[in-house]
């Protein structure tokens, strides 16, 4: 018995041990497919590992797109850590995405528990929700620009004015420009989040909210107690995806506030970190510099996706 | 052995016509800029018949880009045209030839012919002229007459005051005043308030930023009351023709461009409005900010004679004329670098006259180290003024540390 016990385990032992595979053999099954994937790899390397380690190499030297780059260290992030504009950048930037993520998550919701039935009203309203995110980009951004602006055909002074009130110069003073940005991109992205929390609401299985009744629970006990913790994973997709996009946002601030001369509007109350990073590039030419602020702006976007993904994992262990 | 012989001529005749090839690049936010120059080209090729042009319009955006990606390559075009900042920049990185140390003949007709602020703006401190200007753009008063008239205002404001007086008029008689389209609320609309004051950005020798001085702070005072006082626009770009054409900013302030399009944009108000010199300021003069672009040639060019023999033909009489004409044609105002040939430009007398007049009396841009970096610096200052009520003395003793910084990188 013993031996047959040893015999099997011999044999258990021999099957789970990975077959030794000659260099050849392994040529012979893994050559198709890494020829299929070749042209993949070589796009993937010359259009974006080459750049990205080209970028972080130009970081670190002084090069202006003509003379040739010169290595100076930690010179551009230093400048960098030290230029008033890029905290006001910086600033800028990080109420812009807070605010913005915050609004966007909060109304996309709502809108989904008002609008998520099947009935067709709430189909076509759910449809005219989402088409500012269908027809997104400079050429709406544009249009907003003309909504707000603070002659008399800008349409919200238009509106204004039929309530008696004065014209309002939106995209002319400073205190406005970080609200306004703020204001355009929860327009814009709110029928996104909507749509996603319509398709994780369905998920949620109906009996659950029947058993709560049952209990007595009320509609916010239903809503703060199944609702909200069922809808997790829309939440941290939104606010990850949402975080990295509004750091990076830069058509909308340079539509609405840059000149020939300066990027960031009155006073650079409307400047973001990729204007700023744009500015050192394609306005100044300091190359160098622009790679550093693009890699500072990727530490910053790795560093909070850490902290927010550590948050929700830690959110789900205590519950 | 006759088919060696064709393809060596033929070869031969190949390389020749290269040779005399012309690629022009030339800025302009539409196509009109390339149509404008074909038919200077069209001339030019008429008394030389083995050179072949080909002339791109690009645009503004991209145009530096562009011309850096031109030097560094080695290849692309034989002659650009650019801001004027373009010439000074792209020289002293080795892109364009250093036309007056190789053509210094040619150099110093320029000198002699040329608008003078545009000079003055695009010679390095050392004297070297990388380029030499194309064409010009300069700020210009434009009014409603009737609505003027209403509100009791007899023609255009001559002088500082009487622009006040002019906007209190207009507000009190219910319209919202004036405005400035150019260089709004920034440092291009304030730089005619600083020189018709008196003050300059920097000394004449670039030694010091002296934008600080009284003469600066009193222009600062005047034309902040625009914004605080007189509540003039202050969006990056507001629509001065519109507001012209509703009569609700009856007085507004912009660059020429206007002269052109008002005309075609706004007809319902023609014979309605006109053009001015801005108003004098304590001494007396209407100086301007005048801009506009230059013209270089590449230093990989292999025709820098060529290029430079055709960019003398520009400055010709029948080539300025043969590109007002055919900018007239496309609905353009294009106004040439020699002023003396400004009358050929195709305007009512008193339009024309009127731009005559503030052509001769307009500066550009500072040609002192470190202008293009210290431009935010002055913007800010002006803006902390408008916007957070900053002394403006304090405002400007900090503009002028950092352009005194800038001098010495």
């Amino acid at each position: 018995m013993k031996n047959d016990l040893g015999t099997q385990s011999q044999i258990l032992l021999d099957i789970s041990k990975p077959r030794r595979r000659t260099f050849v053999s392994q040529l012979q099954v893994h050559t198709i497919p890494m020829l299929m994937l070749l042209p993949f790899m070589l796009l993937f390397l010359v259009f974006l590992v080459y750049p990205v380690l080209k970028s972080l190499f130009l970081s670190f030297t002084d090069y202006n797109a003509v003379r040739e780059p010169s290595f100076v260290g930690l010179q551009n992030y230093s400048e960098i850590l030290h230029d008033p504009r890029f905290y006001k950048a910086l600033q800028n930037t990080s109420i812009y995405t807070f605010s913005s993520v915050i609004l966007t998550n909060i109304i996309g919701l709502g809108l989904a528990m008002a609008f998520g039935s099947q009935r067709v009203l709430d189909q076509i309203l759910r449809g005219i929700f989402f088409l500012p995110a269908v027809a997104g980009g400079i050429a709406i951004a544009t249009v907003w620009k003309w909504i707000l602006s603070s002659e008399d055909y800008g349409l919200l002074n238009t509106i204004i004015g039929w309530f008696g009130f004065e014209s309002v110069s939106w995209l002319g003073m400073p205190k406005y420009a970080v609200p306004v940005l703020i204001m355009y991109t929860v327009w814009n992205g709110l029928g996104y989040s909507m749509i996603l929390f319509v398709s994780n609401l369905r998920s949620i299985p109906n009996e659950l909210y029947e058993a709560a009744a049952i209990d007595g629970a009320s509609p916010w006990d239903r809503f703060v107690k199944i609702t909200v913790p069922l809808l997790r994973p829309t939440f941290i997709y939104t606010t990850v995806t949402g975080i990295i996009g509004a750091f990076q946002v830069f058509s909308e601030p340079y539509i609405f506030f840059a000149d020939v001369h300066n990027v960031g509007g009155i006073l650079d109350s409307g400047l973001t970190v990729v204007t700023y990073l744009f500015e050192k590039g394609f306005y100044r030419f300091q190359m160098g510099e622009a790679s550093a602020v693009a890699w500072i702006l990727f530490a910053i976007c790795f560093v909070l996706t850490l902290i927010n993904l550590r948050v929700q994992r830690a959110n789900e262990s205590v519950q | 052995m006759k088919l060696k012989t064709l393809t060596a001529v033929l070869a031969l005749s190949l390389s020749a016509a290269q040779a005399e090839k012309l690629t022009i690049w030339l800025v302009g936010d539409n196509a009109n800029m390339a149509t404008i120059v074909q038919p200077a080209a069209d001339l030019y090729k008429a008394k030389h018949k083995d050179v072949t042009f080909e002339i791109r319009t690009i645009p503004w955006s991209d145009a530096y880009t562009k011309y850096l990606a031109a030097i560094a390559s080695k290849t692309g075009p034989d002659i650009i045209t650019g801001g004027l900042s373009f010439g000074i920049s792209l020289g002293e990185q080795g892109g364009l030839i250093n036309l007056s140390q190789k053509y210094p003949d040619f150099t110093a007709q320029v000198r002699k012919v040329a608008q003078k602020g545009v000079m003055n703006s695009i010679t390095a401190t050392d004297g070297t002229l990388f380029a030499i200007p194309f064409d010009l753009t300069v700020q210009l008063m434009y009014y409603r007459t009737d609505v003027l008239a209403a509100a009791g205002i007899k023609g255009a404001p001559r002088t500082w005051n009487d622009y006040n007086k002019a906007v209190e008029k207009l507000r009190a008689a219910g319209k919202k005043g004036a405005l400035i389209q150019w260089g709004n609320a920034g440092w291009l609309s304030y730089f005619p308030y600083l020189y018709q004051a008196g003050g300059q950005l920097y000394d004449d020798k670039c030694t010091k930023s002296v934008i600080n001085s009284p003469e600066g702070v009193t222009a600062l005072k005047y034309f902040t009351d625009f914004y605080t006082k007189y509540k003039a626009p202050t969006d990056g770009w507001p629509d001065m023709e519109a507001g012209l054409a509703s009569g609700d900013y009856p007085i507004g302030i912009t660059g020429n461009w206007s002269l052109g399009s008002l005309p075609v944009g706004q007809p319902k108000i023609e014979g309605k409005w006109k053009a001015a010199k801005l108003p004098a300021g304590p001494t007396g003069k209407s100086t301007a900010f005048i801009g506009g672009s230059v013209m270089g040639v590449m230093s990989y060019t292999k025709v820098p004679d060529l290029a430079v023999d055709f960019m003398k033909f520009l400055y010709t009489a029948p080539a300025v004329k043969a590109m007002i004409d055919s900018a007239n044609k496309v609905g353009t105002l294009w106004i040439p670098a020699r002023t003396d040939q400004a009358s050929k430009l195709q305007l009512p007398a008193d339009r024309k006259a009127a731009l005559i007049a503030q052509l001769k009396d307009a500066e550009g841009p500072a040609n002192c180290r470190g202008w293009e970096e210290s431009g935010d610096a002055v913007q800010k200052a002006i803006q902390a003024v408008i916007f957070n009520g900053t002394d403006p003395k304090e405002a400007l003793d900090a503009a002028a540390a950092t352009m005194n910084k800038n001098l010495k990188k």
